[in-house]
């Protein structure tokens, strides 16, 4: 069968599952992708994140539910499912007794490109990750940085329709996510990325669509939700619950109760600010302060506001 | 998929198996310590007092060298999976497009050459046998030839155990322990009954099996034998990749 053209075919999962040793990791997890770009994936650590990455690369495969590319599908169509879609595991795997351009062009020839081709290739993704310095150092001798690269290399030499990067910023230096965000950024024209992170800062600049996975369940979000402003909301501690009560019922807005007794984290638009004073000063309840908290504080609130956990 | 391909993709495995096995210092240590032993053990044989005629000194290079074998292609074997699983590279060539079958084939490939070439270390002295003793060559070649057949089986029993696990020595002593058993079936012999202990003599993994290949017979039976055991495990391995990949 020849593959059709899927550039902007979305990624489709349907009610997918999956257990571990008895224990629930994903639990009818459904989503739809952007037909391009970068989608985010977000969770706290044991969330399901790598999980899910690894059964949408059919390295895994799930107990139940359907992953698709159109009309491919992980079940019906592995082989070439596997040459659609490269996975990049958080931890990057070389063979350690190759070089760099070794490793990339063993990896392209495994996938099934011809000498030729492959060599060509890996010459291309060399210049384009700027990795010709390291060309004929064993990659057991290269930096973490230099093997997230070499390893994002192997992923592309096969010209994926689909990328699947597991935390791919994970234990780089400051200077070598910028690098890597504008790396994503260009792939993102040609490519469909899926990148988990815990780091919202990263998701928030790099992608247009955000997942969030906790306890087995997914909830998509768009990036207006995450632009959403937050609010830290400071009352008598007595009514905390009632505020958390009386707020939980207006549409549009998600909270969580900080680690004080006196405070909630609130993400609402602003035009609804005022009603949601109005409604808290009508059942007695007075605010002793509302303000912004600086980006940094922001940030970390969504993220815990949207993976809905509780820090009480 | 063309015959090209499926030999390019066998080609590109062992290469790399080979690159893996002969980059770690553990495999010439390893192999240097077989030959070493099995210097040692026809060194003691070479210097007994009496006079030995060089068939029979042939067919004990042979016995000896049937057990280094055996010991090096275990040590080999057991991190052909289990270091994959254990080092994360197993992930790569689970999702590309190499068939469970190529995967196997080419590990036991890499290891059954590498230890045939160490085995070669030590040819000149059967060679010197054949040259001074006015041996057939056809009693080396054939001695050679079951020596490979020994490996390529101890290699698969090896790999199939290494599929299962990432740990090396577990994968390591669960292979022993079959060889082991497989060894010692013709003990057996002498309390069972006569028709089982026929079926265990033609079981054992040396005695009724190897002597043909040791006195420069080929006997159909004994390549029979070491054939079905090489592709009962090497079949088995497959299906166990099988069972873990979607492929």
């Amino acid at each position: 069968m020849t593959t059709p053209h899927l550039t902007h075919t979305p990624l489709s999962v349907q009610q997918l599952s999956f257990f571990h040793k008895k224990r629930c990791i994903l639990h009818n997890v459904s989503f739809e992708t952007e037909p391009s770009g970068i989608t985010g994936l977000l969770g706290i650590n044991g969330a399901g994140k790598s999980t899910l990455l690894s059964l949408l690369a059919a390295h895994t495969f799930p107990a139940s539910g359907t992953i698709s590319l159109g009309p491919i599908t992980t079940h019906t169509h592995t082989a070439q499912w596997h040459k659609l879609v490269a996975f990049l595991p958080e931890t990057p795997a070389l063979e350690p007794h190759l070089t760099t351009q070794q490793h990339i062009l063993f990896i392209a020839q495994i996938a099934g490109l011809p000498l030729h081709d492959a060599r060509h290739k890996t010459q291309h993704i060399v210049e384009k990750l700027q990795l010709q310095n390291v060309l004929h150092t064993p990659t057991k001798h290269l930096s973490f940085g230099f093997k997230k690269r070499v390893a994002l290399a192997s992923t592309l030499v096969t010209s994926p329709h689909l990328l699947l990067l597991d935390e791919p910023g994970a234990g780089l230096d400051p200077s070598q996510l910028v690098t890597l965000r504008h790396t994503l950024q260009e792939l993102a024209q040609d490519h469909k990325i899926i990148l988990s992170s815990h780091i919202i800062h990263e998701l928030s600049l790099l992608t247009s669509s955000i997942l969030t996975l906790h306890n087995t369940t997914l909830t998509p979000y768009h990036h207006q939700d995450l632009d959403t402003p937050l609010y830290i909301l400071r009352i008598q501690p007595h009514q905390r619950e009632l505020a958390a009560h009386l707020l939980a019922q207006l549409d549009q807005v998600s909270m969580t109760r900080s680690s004080t007794p006196d405070t909630l984290q609130l993400m609402l638009p602003e035009n609804l600010l005022s009603h949601a004073l109005q409604l808290l000063l009508s059942h007695g309840i007075q605010p002793l302060e509302w303000f912004r908290p600086s980006h940094d504080d922001e940030l970390e609130a969504k993220f815990l506001i949207l993976t809905q956990r509780s820090t009480t | 998929m063309s015959k090209k391909t499926i030999k390019t993709h066998l080609v590109t495995l062992t290469l790399r198996e080979l690159r893996a096995l002969w980059s770690q210092r553990w495999t010439p240590l390893v192999a240097g310590l077989t030959l070493l032993l099995q210097a040692l053990l026809i060194a003691a044989i070479a210097i007994s007092d009496q006079p030995r005629y060089a068939f029979a000194s042939l067919e004990d290079f042979f016995y000896i060298a049937f057990g280094s074998s055996i010991i090096l292609t275990l040590l080999l074997a057991m991190r052909s999976f289990s270091e994959d699983y254990a080092q994360g590279t197993w992930l790569q060539i689970n999702l590309s497009s190499l068939s469970s079958l190529h995967i196997t084939t080419s590990k036991i490939l890499a290891i059954v050459l590498s230890t045939f070439l160490v085995q070669l270390v030590a040819a000149p002295f059967p060679l010197l046998l054949v040259q001074k003793g006015h041996l057939s060559t056809a009693h080396l070649l054939t001695g050679y030839f079951g020596l490979v057949l020994v490996q390529c089986a101890t290699t698969a029993i090896g790999t199939f155990f290494s599929s299962l696990t990432a740990r090396q020595l577990l994968s390591l002593a669960l292979s022993s322990t079959l060889l082991i058993a497989l060894l010692a079936l013709w003990m057996l012999s002498a309390i069972l009954s006569p028709e089982l202990a026929s079926i265990a003599t033609t079981l054992s993994f040396y005695e009724g099996n190897f002597h043909g290949f040791m006195a420069g017979r080929l006997v159909l039976s004994e390549v029979t034998y070491y054939v079905s055991i090489s592709t009962l495990f090497i079949s088995a391995t497959t299906l166990r990749l099988r069972s873990r990949r979607l492929l």
